[in-house]
């Protein structure tokens, strides 16, 4: 009881110090002001305004399906292709594993800081560049090929041959093909599964979630990185479906098989089996 | 002459051999290609994307200070959503972009574990204005994600940030951000027994509070956005006689009734072209859903039930009305044709159903629902299935959708006689989040997009 003034006092003029503090509990009394409007720029007005010109580039065909702006794509002057930006379609690499791409990726900046008047290969204004795929970055026969496959959405998805080191070659030749080539075992498919639910980041909230199934095709050197950059086999029919929300989710998809390199937790005795992988995104209902 | 025959056999030989060897290696990855072992990878672990979103760019003390709020805003904006997580940038390694136009280190913010970094740039222009563009950078697959630039004056700085929040939000997600609306609530002040309550707006992220009604005569509940003006519909709820549907204009503080009945008239909704407002008729005790034209002020009923129907709320496609009827006992939602035909009950649980409102994505419809003294929001497909409770508290009620369909805001009273504030929630049932106001807040609308 003899606390009870001092304890009062003290808990009276916190509340006091409270109200001081945290103010009058009314509404800013502002009045209602419209929107003030806000101006888009058009892409072709920021490009102007963009201090670094682009590089321009030697026309080539790109008859793809979707109408793309007329700018300059991705004009990097690369003198030798780095692995991350071949071309789907590129042509065999070497049976020797290609440099890990981490590497390579320093490397990169040579090009950058070229003290020509093109300093900067700016990528290109491209508004949804994740829409397509990655266009070849010079003209050649494989850009060509790969245009044309590009105008025929539904033939069947093909890619350029891998070859095979020649150790694979034979043991394809002389073994009994039970449990050979492109055999995983559970144990392996548990692992790509527990990898991959690491670095896959789907969203489930968007309309027809559990319908937006991407299937990502990769071939992996014998040390588990990466050969070339991932293939989307599903790829037109995401195009062609228009579907946003299917775009961010081969965005997605994407991103973890990229992000989940290397797949360095394989047995490299059996890199047959698992060399080339394909994953099939088909997200479960939450 | 035999000697040369043997020879180019020897030759033919060679190169038939050559070119069977190769064509064979061929073959072989052909046969493989249809064996590429297939992994179902259903399940990941869905989390908001780490994104990296430096300081803007900026050349001037003052754009500096402008690109600092600009960027707290989209940081802001971007882990309200729940779908992203912005990095601190103690962590960067690339402490300096340079420009936007250079790319940037993606190793360093591989390191980092950016999924996508956000570069910006703020630059004041010569007529006084700034100009705010900003590349989105693809971390993992090293490229340009989008680019997008505006001009505004500098006091609208915050609008700018929401427009760039949109961009970002709908880059990566596939659907349309809602950062650049606004939100109409009922503000409530005074004492339980003697409330007053009056209309406000605010930006979808609690700034700018304004009064858009004060001193009136009668208290105004459930307000609702119409979908293509600065419009809103609202229910005056009078002491001495039957409340009423009023129409209020929000730039010129312009109110009137929608039409005057004998009996009460509650409930109001736009449609979806924001050309009628469909809403309950009481006559007799008995309640209808009906249709009012804006421009002719015509009413038609659509239903004509003796049980109670009320709140409608149509499909974004303006074909079907959703709306909540007691005709089959207690009461539950009901789906019917725009003119009233084919109605049919679509939800069948426990308790009580109400204030259906369609979702303007058009796959969901959002619900409350009244169970054993605790009150729920879920949401259910249009034909019934899926049914899926997301929040629970004392009372939940007054449902929202955001413009784009993903996230529902509503008020909350957590324990009897406890304060109302409002909340919002992702459809996926995550990311409860308590939406502050100044003072206590009821009946939230989600405005559309601004232009």
């Amino acid at each position: 009881m003899r606390f009870s003034v001092p304890l009062s006092v003290l808990l009276h003029g916190g509340a006091v110090m409270a109200m001081v503090y945290a103010g009058p509990m009314s509404p800013r009394e502002s009045l209602y002001v419209p929107p003030v409007p806000i101006e888009l720029i058009t892409e072709a007005e920021l490009a102007e305004l963009l201090s670094v010109p682009e590089t321009v580039k030697a026309p080539e065909p790109d008859p793809a399906p979707e109408p793309e702006p007329v700018v300059p794509e991705d004009p990097l002057p690369e003198p030798d292709p780095l692995p991350d930006v071949v071309p789907t379609e590129a042509p065999v690499p070497p049976p020797t594993p290609a440099p890990p791409p981490e590497e390579s990726e320093e490397v990169a900046p040579e090009p950058d800081p070229a003290p020509e008047p093109a300093p900067e290969p700016t990528p290109a204004l491209e508004p949804e560049p994740v829409a397509r795929p990655k266009p070849p970055e010079t003209l050649d026969l494989a850009a060509l090929e790969s245009a044309l496959k590009d105008l025929n959405p539904d033939a069947a998805q093909t890619r350029a041959p891998t070859v095979i080191s020649e150790g694979a070659a034979q043991a394809d030749r002389n073994q009994a093909r039970i449990g050979e080539g492109g055999e995983l075992t559970i144990r392996e498919e548990d692992l790509f599964r527990a990898r991959m639910y690491e670095c896959w980041n789907p969203d489930l909230g968007v309309p027809g979630a559990t319908d937006l199934v991407v299937e990502v095709n990769i071939l992996l050197n014998r040390d588990g990185t990466l050969i070339g950059a991932p293939e989307v086999v599903n790829n037109d029919q995401i195009n062609r479906s228009g579907n946003s929300y299917w775009r961010a989710a081969r965005s997605r998809a994407l991103t973890a098989v990229e992000k989940c390199a290397p797949y360095d937790f394989l047995d490299p005795s059996r890199y047959n089996n698992w060399r080339e992988i394909t994953f099939n995104f088909n997200p479960e209902e939450y | 002459m035999l000697k040369r025959y043997i020879y180019l056999q020897t030759i033919s030989l060679f190169i038939i051999s050559f070119l069977a060897l190769s064509p064979s290696g061929v073959s072989i990855t052909t046969v493989q290609a249809q064996e590429v072992p297939r992994i179902d990878i259903t399940r990941g672990r869905s989390e908001p994307m780490p994104i990296a979103i430096p300081d803007f760019i900026a050349a001037t003390a003052r754009t500096e200070t402008l690109s600092t709020q600009i960027t707290d805003v989209i940081e802001a904006n971007l882990e309200r959503s729940g779908l992203f997580r912005p990095i601190n940038e103690q962590a960067f390694i690339q402490k300096e972009l340079q420009s936007i136009n250079v790319k940037p280190r993606f190793v360093d913010w591989r390191q980092i574990n950016a999924t996508v970094l956000v570069a910006g740039e703020v630059t004041e222009q010569p007529d006084g204005r700034v100009q705010v563009a900003v590349r989105l950078w693809d971390v993992f697959g090293n490229q340009q994600l989008g680019t997008i630039a505006f001009k505004t004056p500098q006091d609208n700085w915050r609008r700018a940030a929401h427009k760039v929040s949109d961009f970002v939000y709908s880059a990566l997600t596939g659907e349309t951000g809602y950062f650049d609306t606004r939100i109409v609530y009922v503000g409530e002040t005074g004492p339980r027994d003697d409330r007053t309550k009056r209309l406000m707006i605010m930006d979808q992220d609690g700034a700018n509070p304004s009064i858009l009604t004060d001193g009136l005569n009668y208290d105004v509940l459930t307000p609702r956005f119409s979908p293509t003006r600065q419009q809103i519909t609202y229910l005056a709820l009078f002491d001495d006689r039957p409340a009423q549907v009023y129409l209020f204009n929000i730039e010129t503080g312009e109110q009137e009734a929608l039409g005057v009945y004998r009996g009460m008239t509650f409930a109001p909704r736009f449609t979806p072209d924001g050309d009628n407002v469909l809403l309950s008729v009481e006559e007799n005790g008995n309640a209808d859903v009906a249709r009012m034209n804006l421009r002719t002020r015509r009413m038609q009923k659509l239903t004509s039930h003796p049980a109670i129907d009320t709140s409608p709320s149509m499909s974004p496609a303006g074909d079907q009305i959703t709306f909540a009827s007691d005709r089959g006992g207690s009461q539950q939602i009901y789906v019917m044709n725009q003119d009233g035909s084919n109605q049919r009950r679509i939800t069948f649980g426990d308790g009580v159903y109400g204030t259906p409102v369609w979702s303007p994505r058009g796959d969901m419809i959002a619900f409350t629902r009244q169970y054993k003294s605790r009150f729920y929001i879920g949401v259910v497909r249009p034909d019934g299935t899926g049914e899926r409770l997301l929040t629970e508290s004392y009372l939940d009620e007054g449902p929202t959708w955001s413009p784009n369909g993903r996230v529902l805001m509503f008020f909350r009273e957590d324990r009897p006689g406890g304060p109302v504030s409002l909340y919002s929630i992702d459809l996926t049932g995550q990311n409860l989040r308590a939406v502050p106001t100044a003072t206590e807040a009821s009946d939230p609308a989600w405005s559309p997009t601004l232009n």
